[in-house]
């Protein structure tokens, strides 16, 4: 089991690797460099993928959190834990990449109107609230039971939130160019996207993985030391 | 039906000593009251607009709200009365709605005196135009409000930095409610054509029965161990 | 005391195991407690004893074992047993801004008594609290807030009272008070004890059952008519120094 778990690891590390420079030839070198937009439109290829991922990470996060809650099994808590460390990660790479590419577009770094932005915003708070609370608990077994409940109200606050925030706007003229629009992709671009976002959540998959196995070898060393130190 | 006895014998203590010690309600409506006097200092001289002066109204019943849920369960934590009351044959979500629906109660008197109070310092009068919609938005926006934190005031009085941790987990949570309620209240104000005021009512009514829910099935984790 | 040699037993603990997270607080608790039995738990601190109370009083639940009081499931029928049983902790669950009588009043209609005035009246009366009815519970002392809590376990006639280390922090006068009121109950009716303590005179002096709680363990079972102070002393210590070498 051991084994197989490192053969699937370096599997997983080779994979992203090359589909990593894959993605990053298609995207600076084989696809065309966007008329209106220019070069700024490349950061489209990280930035989306990112914020996809960080999504699927908080996914992950809700799903491990009612498993924890059903069986208060310790490993699911260890997998909420990991993947809401990796997800804020993507999450801050769509939060810094938004901005930069809103400097050229709208001429401002932040512009509340966006409600992508705001979106990713609020849930980069709310998993950071997350990990604050995780820190904030010593005993194992009740920071799992509190991530776990924040885990799974955190989650269920994420459709009201984008809801809320596209209805926000929905009456008032928007004034930015609308980011990202799907119909203005062609061939080329499409192709370095996917490859991207294949890459972008197989270095998740990785990331999540390690992640995971260093909490577990961290848990061991504890209970170990816990063991010793009697 | 002992179910909601119970929920109500709950309330009536928590009511009880509320009235005996005056600390939540004392300090939540104080605070109101002068983070109202700081606004006041801070725009001098400035137009407010109706717009401006609901946000911040509401920004402030939040913060006061704050302070009341972090109060919530000391009495039940301190001397171990949380045990006691989990070994009385009733179901551990009684626990629950008896604290958050003491909550609301709390935050809707605070809210109810402080209203007439921001009318008075922005003389503004249009906060009372409609009376009885106010009220409706107030106890769905502050039904919400209490669903959600008690919940998270159940956790964060088990955790090292207490009081600092609620806000930190409350506000982001509640940022839908926060836009809907503004969005509402500045519909009763100024008639805003662009609001449509049956869209954030619903989301409302849906915000706060998901998270009554969630916090119905997930108490019985956050006391028991 | 009300000891009944052929009574049934009124709390069968089988097969408890507790874990929080990957440690084991308990492991394969088995126990069979009759009517009138005095069971005195003895154990270091961390060894579970409070768990162990704690599971039964219902406030946590096992991972996985069952008890049964009086032909009820634990798991199955919770509400029902929180009736049969009183808990006394080293924590009174008492409310510091309301008055004795107050606290009493509350936790009664909280249990649907009829009559809960005149029975926090008796209770207040038994435990010697009737001068201080009307007084706010945070001025009252270790061992007043003790006595008060036993009035609060007993309100709702438990057969059943758990006494979690019910001596820590009181003086000696508060300690002899405290017994008097335990004695007094052992005579009165066919209560049912669990105790938890450290303190081995004390609860050797009580019981008609000790047992040995050693990292979540039960290490050692007996009654105490057939063991000598001493003998049971030398046992305890064995037991414990073991698990500290260990």
């Amino acid at each position: 089991m051991e084994k197989w778990n490192k053969k699937i690891d370096y599997f997983l590390f080779l994979l992203a690797f090359i589909s990593l420079l894959v993605a990053l030839y298609l995207t600076f070198i084989y696809s065309r460099i966007e008329k209106e937009m220019g070069i700024i439109q490349k950061i489209f290829y990280f930035h989306v993928p990112g914020a996809w991922v960080a999504f699927l990470a908080f996914f992950i996060v809700f799903i491990a959190s009612i498993l924890f809650l059903k069986n208060k099994d310790i490993k699911m808590d260890i997998i909420s834990h990991a993947s809401a460390e990796v997800g804020i990660y993507f999450c801050t790479i769509t939060l810094i990449t938004g901005p930069i590419w809103g400097r050229i577009a709208w001429g401002k770094w932040w512009d509340w109107l966006e409600p992508r932005l705001d979106t990713y915003l609020v849930l980069w708070a709310l998993y950071i609230g997350y990990l604050v609370l995780r820190n904030a608990v010593e005993d194992d077994f009740r920071r799992a039971r509190f991530a776990a409940v924040y885990g799974i109200v955190a989650f269920a606050d994420v459709p009201l939130v984008i809801i809320s925030i596209l209805f926000l706007r929905k009456f008032m003229p928007h004034p930015g160019p609308i980011i990202f629009s799907r119909g203005g992709l062609t061939p080329d671009m499409k192709l370095a996207f996917f490859v991207s976002l294949f890459a972008f959540t197989v270095l998740f998959i990785l990331l999540l993985r390690r992640r995971i196995f260093l909490l577990r070898i961290e848990e061991e060393i504890k209970n170990l030391k816990n063991k010793l130190g009697r | 039906m002992k179910f909601f006895k119970s929920i109500i014998i709950l309330i009536k203590k928590d009511v009880k000593t509320e009235l005996r010690t005056k600390e939540i309600f004392t300090s939540m409506f104080l605070f109101v009251f002068l983070t109202l006097i700081i606004f006041n200092f801070a725009f001098i001289g400035k137009e407010i607009n109706q717009n401006l002066m609901v946000g911040i109204a509401w920004a402030i019943f939040l913060f006061a709200s704050v302070l009341g849920l972090s109060r919530s369960f000391i009495h039940e934590k301190d001397t171990g009365c949380l045990e006691g009351l989990m070994i009385t044959p009733t179901d551990r979500s009684v626990i629950y709605f008896g604290k958050a629906i003491g909550n609301l109660f709390f935050i809707l008197i605070v809210e109810a005196i402080s209203i007439p109070m921001f009318s008075l310092f922005f003389s503004e009068e249009s906060f009372l135009r409609s009376p009885l919609q106010l009220f409706g938005v107030l106890f769905l926006g502050s039904l919400g409000i209490s669903s959600v934190g008690t919940l998270l005031s159940a956790i964060t009085i088990n955790t090292k930095a207490r009081e600092l941790l609620l806000p930190i987990l409350l506000f982001p949570v509640i940022i839908p409610v926060l836009i809907s309620v503004v969005k509402l209240t500045i519909y009763l104000v100024t008639a805003d054509p662009f609001i449509n005021p049956n869209f954030w009512m619903n989301f409302l009514i849906v915000y706060d029965i998901i998270f009554l829910l969630i916090a119905f099935l997930t108490f019985e984790y956050v006391i028991e161990e | 005391m009300g000891k009944k040699p052929s009574s049934p037993p009124i709390i069968i603990i089988r097969n408890l195991n507790k874990e929080f997270g990957k440690k084991k607080a308990l492991i394969k608790i088995n126990l069979t407690l009759k009517e009138g039995d005095f069971l005195t738990i003895f154990g270091p601190n961390g060894a579970g004893k409070t768990t162990l109370i704690r599971i039964i009083s219902t406030i946590i639940s096992p991972t996985s074992g069952e008890i049964e009081i009086n032909n009820k499931k634990l798991s199955q029928d919770p509400l029902e047993i929180r009736q049969q049983i009183g808990l006394v902790s080293h924590n009174p669950f008492l409310y510091g801004d309301l008055t004795a009588y107050e606290n009493l009043l509350f936790y009664g209609e909280m249990f649907n008594l009829k009559r809960v005035k005149e029975r926090a009246d008796q209770l207040l009366k038994k435990v010697g609290l009737s001068h201080r009815k009307f007084d706010l519970v945070r001025t009252f002392s270790r061992g007043m807030l003790q006595r008060l809590s036993i009035a609060r376990a007993l309100l709702h006639n438990p057969s059943i009272l758990l006494l979690d280390e019910p001596y820590t922090g009181l003086d000696p006068l508060a300690t002899q008070i405290f017994d008097e009121i335990i004695n007094s109950l052992k005579k009165e009716r066919c209560h049912t004890f669990i105790m938890t303590s450290h303190d081995l005179e004390k609860g050797f002096l009580f019981s008609n059952r000790l047992a040995i709680l050693v990292d979540g363990n039960l290490v050692f079972e007996t009654d105490q008519k057939k063991i000598s102070p001493e003998n049971f002393k030398k046992i305890y210590w064995e037991k414990v120094k073991g698990d500290e070498i260990f």
